[in-house]
Parts: structure tokens; sequence; C-alpha cells
């Protein structure tokens, strides 16, 4: 520190106890103005005091130290550590009967971001997190003490103004829902583009607003007068499911998959209160084979051929006889060609299935037979050309002048290939969705309250059950198709939220009850803990959350989940890791949250 | 202290006394206190004290800030206040940056003089510099494009129009960078489309204007009582107290004679 006057250090020790800390030194320059406005200070001495602060700040605290690119205006780091204990077990369907399948896991979640913004309109952000390459965060404790990878788990950069926002990349789920269809712990990866109508048109129609975040969501309105007001948006998302190779020509694996996401969400504030909010959204993807899905219980496409098996004969030392006759019509002589085949014909090809089972014959192909001369020809004499003749049965006159010729067949050499093709986690197609959820948000006393519910019907849900999953009642091999019914394509949830943690001393309960027909969502967006995302489910919810500390809450939570139809088989959704192999699935989990 | 501290301390005091001891004053920095204001000062400073030499480079404030962190400068010129990093930087080499202020100055909005235009909100303001506002109709101007030109990023004054003007928000993509206030005045002087920011100590150039800014006219008398948006300090930076001939010099320079030539230049007096 330079000099300083008694008057000077009185001041800097006045703004520093008064809890302007020195992390705080650049917030102090406008009391210093003050100072100086009020004549405590001359201009002079308050720059003298700032630039003191200022060396402190930058010397003594290490935010002083960070030097940010100039470009960032403003940066938020954030971040939670999350401890879980759970137990799980299920109970499997008649057709494996495994019967009860328990399961007990140590599992944390570390996720660490940021998000810094360039200026009032462009921002961008990342996230790294736990989780064993898998999009629930989660990663249970290694054995040995191993240590556990890290991923990018959000990569994002955006544009925004008052009114309207475009995020690109990996980022947080931008639409209004439920875990029924998306799991919270998905953050997809496109292009999102968001416009607040109520902010377009003026706040008059919708009262005050929020603010965008600096990961382009809009915030909760900072407040709600007495009077009611309306908030209309619109939320289109064009997501990136699947990356396939276009020019895979002649495999499955030649359309990419994608999401398209449109979503209309609308709330009316009664009073600062109470309020209901609507939130209609149509879901569309293309049509295509996934690989590699994080879900535990990804969607096996088990119909699909794992490998084929095809029986190939192939003959060698192959020549071709060829005799001459001459005026009489009289053998004179004659040729041995030699031939090499490489290939004949393939026969009695053998599929066998993800599900179990195989067949014969349930695919032809047509070999062309590709004959390839091989080494030199050899010539007969009379009499030799008259014994392979008589050898062959062909008769020992010909054709005046003329020639005959007669194939030798060699060895047949009988040869097996497998050719096992890549293993599918699920398909995209006949998924078109329309979701409705939404809540009515009020008081009662002092707590808050929110009845909230879900719905979605998939518009080709027959289609998608017929075309895909094709489920049996009760046993595989025996048992007719069971026919498609309207509730298989059809998921709903309603439930009932008491209380909110925020700050210390906050308890909440949440309550739900849901039920997920097999062909009505996609089994790898659902939430990953509720019946460990399987279909053809229903069940409750329930959750109980106290907040030990501002940063520190803990929770418990039990879903117990049974099957909408019991003992289903068959098909391509109830082999081993399918999505309903089921019939009841029971999860406890008790958490310790800490955000920072 | 630390002894690497030490040494570049004894290195710098080396450095700087066999600077003084040359006689010349190596004064580094602002452009905008470089011009014409450290020069002027400096004729003055040298008829009433015979010997002295001044060596002056006016290239833009984070030079002058940089020259005296490094020992190559007596004083540093800047229209800005220091940054921490720049704190953080003076003091790992024993450097303490001490700032004096030695005039007020005002960050003029100029447009070419035949310019309709009357006068700007800061509103305004920040919406052409940022690129939100491209046309002149869309301020009272004649339809066309405007041409913004800027100070180039070295520059104190680059970042305290940011600051003062442009809630921190970038300039225009197409705007230019210009090294001084002359040259800026002369472009805008030449463009009946341009737009651009000068010291007060440069409104008198050719073929410009400057025009109020919510209603408030660039001048010494609304610097000094703040009332004009754009006011700021500018500085001499030294290495804790002055001594020797920049004490000297600094004293003149706050001293009645330099206050006049202050005055004179175009800048506000600190009392």
């Amino acid at each position: 520190m330079s000099k300083t006057s008694p008057l000077q250090f009185a001041v800097m020790l006045t703004l520093i106890s008064a809890g302007a800390a020195i992390s705080h030194a650049q917030d102090a320059g406008a009391l210093v103005d003050k100072l100086v406005k009020k004549g405590v200070l001359s201009s002079q001495e308050g720059e003298e005091v700032r630039a003191d602060m200022m060396r402190d700040f930058a010397t003594q605290t290490s935010a002083g130290k960070i030097n940010l690119s100039g470009s960032i205006t403003e940066m938020k780091l954030y971040g939670d550590f999350r401890l879980r204990y759970q137990y799980d077990d299920r109970e499997a369907q008649i057709a494996a009967p495994n019967h009860v399948d328990q399961r007990s896991r140590w599992r944390y979640r570390l996720r660490l971001g940021a998000d810094v913004a360039f200026g009032e309109n462009w921002f961008a952000g990342f996230q790294l997190q736990s989780g064993q390459n898998s999009d629930s965060g989660n990663q249970t404790f290694s054995n040995g003490f191993d240590n556990d990878g890290i991923f990018i788990s959000k990569a994002f950069f955006g544009f925004k103004n008052d009114w309207a926002s475009v995020i690109a990349g990996k980022q947080k789920n931008p639409f209004y829902t439920t875990d029924m269809v998306w799991d919270p712990d998905i953050n997809p990866a496109g292009v999102v583009e968001r416009i607040d109508f109520h902010k377009l048109f003026g706040r008059g129609l919708a009262g005050p607003s929020g603010d965008y975040g600096t990961d382009g969501k809009s915030m909760a309105p900072t407040e709600v007068h007495g009077d009611s007001s309306w908030e209309l948006s619109l939320v289109a998302g064009q997501l990136f499911y699947q990356d396939n190779n276009e020019f895979n020509i002649g495999t499955d694996f030649k359309t990419d998959g994608y999401l398209f996401v449109e979503q209309l969400i609308g709330t009316y504030h009664f009073n600062k209160d109470v309020s209901i909010t609507l939130a209609p959204a149509w879901m569309t993807f293309t049509a295509s084979h996934l690989t590699g899905l994080r879900n535990e219980n990804s969607f096996t496409d088990t119909s699909n051929v794992l490998s084929t098996t095809t029986t190939q004969t192939t003959k060698t030392d192959r020549n071709r006889l060829v005799v001459n006759y001459d005026a009489a019509g009289n053998i004179t002589g004659g040729t041995l060609q030699p031939f090499v085949v490489t290939a004949t014909q393939v026969s009695s090809p053998t599929t066998t299935k993800v599900g179990g089972g195989s067949s014969t014959g349930s695919t032809t192909r047509t070999v062309t037979t590709d004959q390839v001369r091989s080494g030199a020809t050899v010539n007969l004499t009379a009499a030799q050309a008259k014994a392979q003749a008589a050898a062959l049965g062909l008769a020992q006159t010909g054709p005046a002048n003329g020639q005959t010729q007669r194939d030798i067949d060699g060895v047949a050499v009988t040869t097996t290939n497998t050719v096992t093709l890549p293993s599918i986690a699920g398909e995209t197609r006949k998924l078109n969705i329309i979701t409705a959820p939404g809540d009515i948000s009020f008081k009662i006393g002092s707590l808050k309250t929110k009845v909230y519910w879900d719905f979605a019907y998939n518009v080709d849900g027959e289609g998608r059950f017929n075309d895909i999953y094709q489920l049996r009642t009760g046993n595989a091999a025996t048992d007719a198709y069971r026919g498609y019914k309207t509730r298989d394509g059809i998921a709903w949830l309603a439930g009932v939220q008491l209380g909110e943690t925020k700050k210390k001393g906050d308890w909440s309960l949440n309550f739900n009850y849901r039920e997920s027909g097999i062909a009505s969502l996609d089994p790898n967006l659902n939430d990953s803990d509720f019946a460990l995302s399987e279909l053809n489910t229903r069940g409750f919810k329930l959750s109980l959350a106290y907040q030990l500390a501002d940063v520190v809450v803990v929770n418990l939570t039990g879903m117990m989940a049974w099957n909408l139809d019991r003992n289903l088989s068959g098909g391509r959704a109830t082999g081993g890791s399918a999505i309903a192999q089921d019939n009841a699935i029971n999860v406890v989990q008790f958490d310790v949250n800490v955000k920072f | 202290m630390k002894l690497q501290q030490l040494l570049t301390t004894t290195a710098l005091c080396a450095l700087t006394a066999s600077m003084a001891s040359a006689g010349q004053l190596v004064i580094k920095g602002s452009d905008t206190l470089g011009a014409k204001l450290v020069p002027q000062l400096a004729e003055a400073y040298k008829a009433a004290n015979p010997g002295t030499s001044f060596q002056i480079a006016a290239e833009g404030s984070t030079t002058g800030i940089a020259a005296l962190i490094d020992g190559t400068a007596h004083i540093g010129m800047s229209s800005r206040r220091a940054k921490p990093t720049e704190m953080s930087a003076a003091s790992a080499k024993g450097v303490t940056m001490k700032p004096t202020i030695v005039a007020y100055d005002g960050i003029a909005i100029i447009v070419n003089a035949a310019s309709p235009v009357k006068g700007l909100t800061r509103q305004q303001v920040e919406k052409i510099f940022t690129g939100d506002i491209t046309d002149w109709s869309a301020v009272g101007g004649k339809p066309g494009k405007i041409s913004i030109y800027t100070r180039n990023t070295s520059s104190g004054t680059y970042s305290d129009f940011k600051e003062l003007a442009m809630k921190k928000r970038d300039y225009a993509g197409g705007s230019q960078k210009m090294a001084g206030n002359e040259q800026i005045a002369a472009e805008v002087g030449k463009n009946a489309g341009g737009i651009g920011y000068v010291g007060l100590a440069y409104l008198k150039a050719a073929g410009i204007k400057a025009v109020p800014v919510d209603g408030i006219t660039p001048s010494q008398a609304t610097v000094r009582d703040k009332s004009f948006p754009y006011s700021r300090p500018t500085f001499f930076y030294t290495n804790g107290e002055p001594v020797g001939e920049a004490k000297a010099f600094v004293d003149f320079t706050l001293g009645g004679k330099g206050q006049a030539i202050v005055s004179q230049v175009g800048f506000a007096t600190v009392k």
C-alpha cells in the first residue's frame, strides 16, 4: 500500500469492516464516489483509496488473480454433488422366470459448470459431470478405490434478445415437461429456438417478466402483481438423436435419427399466488435404428438378426472335356480344360435372433457361378478322348466335323460362414407423440402447492406395437399375438407437490401416479429411475425432501411400479434387458445433495 | 519482500536512476493526454527548468501502464484507471501504482459538420456504436449508412467509452479503429455519414461538430460538474509517490501554470 493519510486509512477500514470485504473492492468504488461527492474525500484521495483497494483485491484475493478474457462480461460457476444409496428389485416376466432380482448400490453424481455472457446478446456454457458415459450422471463407487471418469454433459452457445433466444449445442432441456416423458438428467443436443410473445408484444400483456438466464432459458417472472396476467412462449427444438452413415447402403443403419419438438407454453396468473400452466407439445422422430444409447434399460430390437449362418458349397478342380469329330462323326481327339470354381450355390441360410430361436431358409440368395480358367489346356489323343467320353457316358460318334463338350465336377467342399450384424438398441420408427403437461399452482395457507399432470399419446402407437414389439400373452413359443389396446399408446401422470426446498428448514412432499403404455413413449428418454425406465408400467412415486442447510438437501424417494399388462412375452420388448422385461419394479433412493 | 521482488525492484530503481541521471523524463501512455496536453506542459516545464528533456510516447493508456510496470517510463499517462490484473502485475514486480488526477476529460460525440443531427440520447449513442442503429434516418439525420470511428483497443478511451456509453457491449462489427483522436476527427470531418468520439481538446478540428447528449453539450464546465454523461478523470501513474524530476513535473502540472495549460488545451482542471 502506498503512503496513506489517516483519513484514507480510516475510510478503507470502514469500507472493509462494513462488509465491503476485499473481494468486493470493485463494488466499493460506488461508496468512494459517494464519499467524494459528499466532500468527505477529495477526488484525488478517492482515487488513492480506490487504487489501494484495487491493489489489495488484485494481490490478496484469489478472484483478483483470475484474468478472464476481455470478451467475457459475466461468468457464473456452479455445481452440485449428490451422494445416493439405491435399492431396487425386479420380478421378471414369466417367460424368463428368474423371479426377483435385487440390487443395492452406493452412487454419486458430481456436476461442475460455467455459464458465460459476452455482452447482452451472446452467451455460452459447458458442464462436466460424472457418470460412466451415461446420461444420468450417476457413478457407482468403483471397486478397489479406482478413479472415475468425467464427461461433457453440456456445451452450447446462443444468442438472445429481450423476447427470443436461439441456442445451439448440448444444452439444458428447454421444454416444460415431467419425468414421465423426459428424464431430468438428459441434456438434449441440437438447436432450440424460443419466442416469448408476452415480451415481444410488451410487458403490459404479461406483467413484469424475468430476464433470460445466461443459459438462455427464460427465468421465472421476478414478480407478479395482484392483477391477472398472461405469459405465452413457443419453444421449438431440432434435436440430433442418432448418427448413422447415410452411405451404409444395404444395411439398416443408413438414416440419421432426429427429434423435432414444438411446444406452446401458456401461463395465466390469477393473482400472485395462483396460476395455471398448459404446455401442449408435438414430438416427432425420424425413423432410424439406434445404437449405444445410455439408459439402463435400452430398447433392444429383439427381432433383428444378430447373426446369419450360411452353408456354401464350393467345387474345385473342375474340368471341361471337349471332343472333336471327323467328317464321318468319329472321335479324332480332344482337349481337357481345367477351371476353378470360386462359388456355386448358397443354401439354407440360418438366422439367429436376439429374442431367441432361429429360422432356416428365411432368406434366399443367388450366387453367380464364377469360373476362371486355371492352368494349361491338355490335348488328348483320339484314344484318350474316346476313353474320357466313355467315362462320361458320351457316345463314341458325333456330329460330322463337330464338337461336344461336358464339364467334369471336381471335389465338392462345403463351408459354413457366420456373419455377425451390429446390435440395435432401439428404433425411433412410428413415434409421433402429442404431449400435454401442465400444473395449477396455489397456496394452502403459506404452503406453496402444485397439482400437476402430464399426458402423452403416440398417434402411431398401433403401428409401433405391431411392427416393432410383436407381443404375445404368456408364452412366446405357443401363444397368439396379443392385439393392440388403446392404452398401449397412452401415458399419463397426475401428482401433487406440497412445499418447496429453497432455504434451510424448508421441506417438500411430492407424490404422483402414472401409467405408461408400451407404445406410448420413447423408452430412451423417460426417467431411468421410475421402473428403471421400463414401459408397460404403472405405479407410484413418493418423494420427501428436507433442507438441512442453505446448500444441503436430503431426499428420500420410493417408487413402486408394476405392469399394465401382466405376463407379456415374446416379441421385441420383453427379452433380457429390454423395455418390458419385468412384472414389477421397486426402487428406493436416499440422497444427500450439496449445491454450490 | 521476496528475493525475486527485491532483485526486480533494485533493477527498476537502477533503471529509473539511470533515466533520471540522464536528465530525461520518460512519459508514455494515453494519446488523449500525450498528443497535446503533455507536450505543451513539457515545453512550459522546460522553459522554467532548462536542461530537462522529455521523451513522450502517446500510444494508448495500456502502453503507459505497461511501461511503468516494466520500468521503461517515469510516468504512465492514462485516461482510465488501472485494471486489477495490471495492479497485480505491478505488485509482482515491486511497483506500486500511484494514480494522480491531472485533468478531467469529456468524451464528446462528434459528427460531420454538415450533419443535421442536433443531439442524441444516451440510448441512441449506445445503439449507434453497438450497431443496433445503422442508418442516420433513425436518429433524425438524412437517410444514409452510419460510419463509426473508434479508438484502437490499446486506448483507455476505447474501454472507457464502452463502460460509460455502451453498457460494456461490443462495438459494431463494421466500426473502424483509429490510432488517435486526431485521426478520428479527420475521418469524421471527411465523411458526411461519420460519427466518432474524441476528447474535449480535439473539438476544434475542422469539419466536425460535437452533438449534445441528453441535451448536455460537452464543455469544461459540464465535465467538471459531471453533468456531461461521458466525463472521466485522467491520470499520471507513478511508482509510488513521485520523486525527483517526476515529482517536480507532477507538481508543475497540478500547479497554477500547469492547470492553466490544462484549461487552454481543452481539458477541465482538477479544481
